[in-house]
């Protein structure tokens, strides 16, 4: 599990992620992007829900992968605890003109109530203000910020 | 950056590498000091890389760091010039703005049923992030609302013929094509319609404390000591999902044409290629959506009076206007003296037509257009009034509210929303919340000072100040 710590902005809310891997760097990014809106310690697990996401390139696949997670939160209430990357790379056989990156994993998590409480703002959307994906000696680097 | 002063509330950002023309921010000399604590000057010199864009890269006074553009973004662009359109210089929360609704009441009426009408209007109004909306639409019905705006809930008889005709647009926003919205976007939004949401949207029960200008107030039927209801809110998941698809697609789409800017946020594309074309569809598709959206609540807010008072006059709550603080509009303004077709952008900016435009409804064009400014909670708020002025220096623009200053880590290092809810209260401020930890957060000390915005606007002749409006109840998701 990588680490992540959350930016400061004036209206807004960002993070950064570092991780060993690029599984890694996914997985932990959504634990951030939740940490934002709630403590996940006290979700808990109640159904598991497969996840696909596409983009042009790693920085791309990282809003998607993260804007996937948020549609399941606002469109079924559902809050992701546990995440994991079963597949992410190269889409095989590129098609021209489809995306090049494919991303697919798993969420666990519950479907919460209104009552649940928040630790932090609503997120709104995965912007791609000051969005980075860099790649570093031993570790992988990750910077987002949200619009909430 | 280089920061020139222009002259008085005007500063100057001149043009340098891929700058196409220079940025234009309008402050007071203690506004400029908190816009150049964060990004958002940079922002602006950002936004005049955009293809296509006239006169300025603007922010209004109550400019902060944004995504892409700054908060308080202004920017036009030429359409038969290949200008483009940028979902980012909307913003996620497409057509998110302001209804003010007054009633017959004054203040004195409250006394002793505050607590009771507060408490119906946080019942009416769902508040908070999950939560369905008013009247959560289904796939056939969200299609129509999409097209027809506050048409659709009038068809359905939900609110009254004045909530649409005092509704920028007449609550419908032609050109929304529902077919450029995706399933996804209905999914994430239609059961929504009709909710608040958190975040700083709220629905305030404010008091006229002051007015400025006697004409417009007139016009606009407010007078000292009247009651009024403001409700600030937007698309809710159905915009931002429109947004969040729009920014990949026409991120791709721009890459293949060439077109680059400094920042990704700012993808976009020209408004007459196809992808500018779907975008502006599915962004006013969206923006009916949020109309339709307060026009439901205001019809709530409506109900909960006549909940609390028995009265038909006393119940009476009308729509004195509805105005957008994010969203993109084709409008005709004079550029080097030649009138040309613009795309504005108006990225936490309200929309602010002077006397005689004929947009507005007969009973305003006189004066101009209500300009509808939220204040921090538990600060006032304003309604101006919208200045021929603003065609000129703002493509006819002005701030959109008070403007943070302070993060929200920061903010909630102050104090908790316990501690807020009970300042408020000292101040004779009445709160109810969903979620009271989040209080903290909007903390009126958070936010720069909506006086000194509303003062600029006014000096520079943006907009002119018609009404201060004292909050007495806040409703918070």
């Amino acid at each position: 599990m990588g680490t992540f710590k959350i930016l400061d902005h004036t209206a807004d809310v960002g993070f950064s992620v570092k991780a060993a891997s690029l599984t890694d760097l996914f997985e932990t990014a959504a634990q951030a992007m939740f940490s934002v809106e709630y403590d996940l310690s006290t979700v808990g697990f109640e159904r598991e829900i497969p996840l696909e996401a596409e983009a042009d390139d790693i920085e791309g696949l990282l809003v998607s992968w993260l804007s996937e997670l948020l549609f399941l939160h606002d469109a079924d209430g559902f809050v992701g605890g546990d995440f994991i990357v079963v597949e992410l790379g190269d889409t095989p056989m590129r098609r021209t003109g489809a995306p090049a990156m494919k991303i697919r994993g798993t969420v666990r998590g519950r479907t919460i109530g209104d009552w649940f409480e928040q630790t932090g703002p609503q997120i709104k959307a995965v912007t791609m203000h000051g969005l980075e994906v860099v790649k570093k000696r031993f570790r992988y680097e990750a910077t987002v910020y949200l619009d909430v | 950056m280089e920061l020139i002063k222009d002259q008085a509330n005007i500063w100057r950002i001149p043009k340098t590498g891929g700058m196409l023309v220079d940025g234009l921010v309008f402050a007071s000399e203690a506004l400029m000091v908190k816009a150049k604590e964060d990004r958002a000057i940079e922002q602006v010199a950002n936004v005049a890389h955009l293809p296509g864009i006239v006169g300025n890269s603007l922010a209004m006074p109550d400019i902060h760091w944004g995504y892409g553009f700054p908060i308080g973004g202004v920017a036009a662009t030429e359409v038969s010039a290949g200008g483009v359109v940028s979902p980012g210089g909307v913003g996620f929360d497409i057509g998110c703005g302001v209804r003010l609704l007054r009633s017959e009441l004054s203040e004195e009426d409250l006394a002793g049923k505050l607590h009771e009408l507060v408490g119906a209007l946080a019942r009416k109004v769902p508040a908070g992030v999950g939560g369905a909306g008013l009247v959560p639409v289904d796939r056939a019905q969200s299609q129509r609302v999409l097209k027809e705006g506050a048409k659709w809930a009038l068809s359905e008889k939900i609110g009254n013929d004045e909530d649409a005709e005092y509704t920028e647009d007449r609550g419908t926003l032609a050109g929304a094509d529902p077919r450029s919205v995706s399933d996804k976007a209905i999914e994430r939004g239609s059961r929504q319609l009709g909710s608040l949401g958190a975040g700083n949207h709220f629905l305030e029960v404010q008091v006229v404390d002051e007015i400025f200008a006697e004409a417009p107030a007139q016009a606009f039927g407010l007078r000292l000591g009247q009651v009024c209801v403001m409700i600030h809110t937007g698309s809710r998941g159905l915009g931002h999902q429109v947004c969040t698809e729009e920014v990949r697609s026409i991120d791709s789409a721009m890459r293949m044409k060439g077109i680059q800017v400094p920042d990704r946020q700012l993808a976009c594309v020209p408004v007459g290629d196809a992808e500018g074309q779907r975008y502006m569809e599915a962004m006013f598709a969206a923006a009916n959506f949020a109309r339709t959206n307060r026009h439901v609540l205001a019809d709530a807010v409506r109900d909960g009076f006549s909940q609390v008072f028995q009265s038909s006059r006393d119940a009476r709550v009308s729509t004195l206007y509805d105005v957008s603080h994010n969203v993109a509009k084709i409008e005709s303004y004079e550029v080097d003296g030649t009138s040309r077709e613009l795309c504005v952008h108006r990225k936490g900016a309200t929309r602010s037509f002077g006397p005689g435009s004929p947009e507005l409804p007969d009973r305003y064009r006189e004066v101009g257009q209500p300009v509808l400014i939220p204040g921090s909670m538990g600060t006032s708020s304003w309604v101006a009034v919208g200045s021929n002025e603003s065609a000129r220096l703002s493509f006819g623009s002005t701030c959109h509210g008070a403007g943070r200053m302070m993060s929200r880590k920061a903010a909630g290092k102050q104090a908790t929303g316990r501690e807020v809810e009970a300042q408020l209260g000292e101040r004779g401020i009445l709160v109810r919340a969903r979620q009271i930890r989040l209080l903290a957060e909007e903390a009126p000390y958070a936010y720069k000072d909506v006086d000194e915005v509303i003062e600029v606007c006014h000096e520079l002749g943006l907009s002119k100040k018609v009404a201060k409006l004292r909050p007495v109840a806040v409703v918070k998701g």
